[in-house]
């Protein structure tokens, strides 16, 4: 068995090198962060006909939340995990649970 | 400990790793079995956490930490391997305590409502199903409280990409500034705890009667507050509980960089740490959505 002295190995994390979006993915994230609490909750800082927190059905607001929780967890997965660079072996790991969650809440939306 | 086999190559062995495992299975055997096995367990885990980290760090500096185990499955590190299947199970944890949180929302929201249609509900009750977002929770300073959480992920990555370069004054840098910004989120959360359990009477087998009356002009107290005070400190305590051990583990690694122990072909723990503490901050997405805005 051959011992590797690096420790960030694998070729795709080279094309992650010259790439790394960093500081736009955390905008991106503290955007949709305060975009949330404006329009949901509130907090007083626009009048409160214009929050879809009044403007959406209860239901549809838990839609709307889970989608923008669901997008800013796939961009700290990507980027900040790494996932978009890693192998499709690491890849799989985080998959083989999230098929038990997807399974969880069809239970859910089927009930 | 450190030893070579004929072949020369040096294999890494250690007891406190096995002695984690034993002490996390004897603490969650208890919960069964006695408490007392638990209160054993608890402590042979800070013992064998303390003796795995003292161990660790008497690395010598510029040696490799730990020899290197190879990469026998596709190219991928034992260590990174195993990071990555513990957050896999870290991913099924939270799911279970997620949806059962929200199970008993929704089963909680159609009892009481089916309440308020029958006319069923006691007299001076709120006919409400669930607390409104800001009702009992601080939305802003929780919200203040995520972006600490996101900075902490970006400084975290920060801190990677400089040992990746060898960049060693900006590497410690942003370890320390993670480090910060977790015990801040911490603090926050402590803050938070005191001031929902104390001012707003919520508790995590309900809401203080007589503080609710006293702020609702003698009302009683909601019917929701039983599941939404369980459910609030069962979510947010073992993500807290998550944190906590994260700004450890950040403590750690931050003095280890300020010993020169990273390098730039040396720097795996970093990337494992970050794993965990990005993990952590995915899971924080959800439950600020779920627990607060929702």
């Amino acid at each position: 068995m051959s011992f590797r002295t690096e420790t960030t190995a694998h070729p795709r994390r080279a094309k992650e090198a010259h790439a790394r979006p960093y500081a736009k993915v955390m905008v991106a994230l503290a955007l949709v962060t305060l975009f949330e609490v404006v329009m949901f909750t509130p907090v007083g800082v626009i009048p409160a006909n214009l929050q879809l927190l009044h403007l959406l059905t209860k239901g549809q607001i838990l839609l709307v939340l889970l989608a923008f929780a669901a997008f800013k967890a796939s961009l700290v997965a990507a980027y900040y995990m790494h996932l978009k660079y890693e192998s499709r072996w690491i890849r799989l790991i985080p998959i083989v649970p999230l098929i038990g969650v997807a399974a969880l809440f069809a239970t859910f939306a089927f009930k | 400990m450190v030893s070579s086999n004929a072949h020369g190559q040096e294999h890494h062995t250690s007891i406190w790793p096995f002695l984690v495992a034993v002490a996390t299975g004897l603490a969650f055997g208890g919960l069964v079995i006695h408490l007392a096995l638990t209160a054993f367990g608890v402590g042979l885990f800070v013992f064998a956490v303390g003796g795995w980290l003292h161990q660790d760090s008497r690395v010598r500096f510029g040696e490799l930490e730990g020899p290197l185990e190879g990469h026998p499955f596709f190219g991928i590190s034992t260590r990174k391997l195993g990071i990555w299947i513990f957050l896999a199970s870290e991913i099924m944890f939270f799911t279970g305590i997620l949806s059962n949180a929200f199970a008993l929302r929704v089963r909680t929201e159609e009892s009481i409502l089916a309440m308020i249609t029958a006319g069923t509900l006691p007299a001076g009750a709120p006919a409400s199903t669930w607390a409104a977002p800001g009702q009992i929770l601080n939305v802003p300073l929780t919200a203040v409280n995520t972006f600490i959480l996101i900075l902490s992920s970006f400084t975290m990555v920060e801190a990677l990409k400089s040992a990746e370069r060898g960049n060693q004054a900006a590497m410690k840098g942003f370890l320390l500034a993670t480090f910060l910004l977790g015990a801040t989120f911490v603090s926050i959360q402590a803050y938070e705890y005191q001031k929902l359990y104390l001012s707003e009477g919520l508790r995590p087998w309900g809401i203080d009667p007589a503080l609710w009356a006293e702020r609702s002009g003698g009302a009683l107290a909601p019917l929701w507050g039983q599941t939404f005070g369980s459910t609030f400190y069962v979510q947010t305590g073992f993500h807290g509980a998550h944190v906590s051990g994260g700004v450890l583990a950040l403590g750690f690694l931050t003095a280890k960089a300020f010993k020169g122990r990273y390098s730039a072909k040396n720097h795996e723990a970093i990337e494992l740490v970050g794993l965990y503490w990005h993990f952590v901050d995915v899971v924080w997405i959800f439950l600020f959505t779920i627990v607060y805005l929702v």
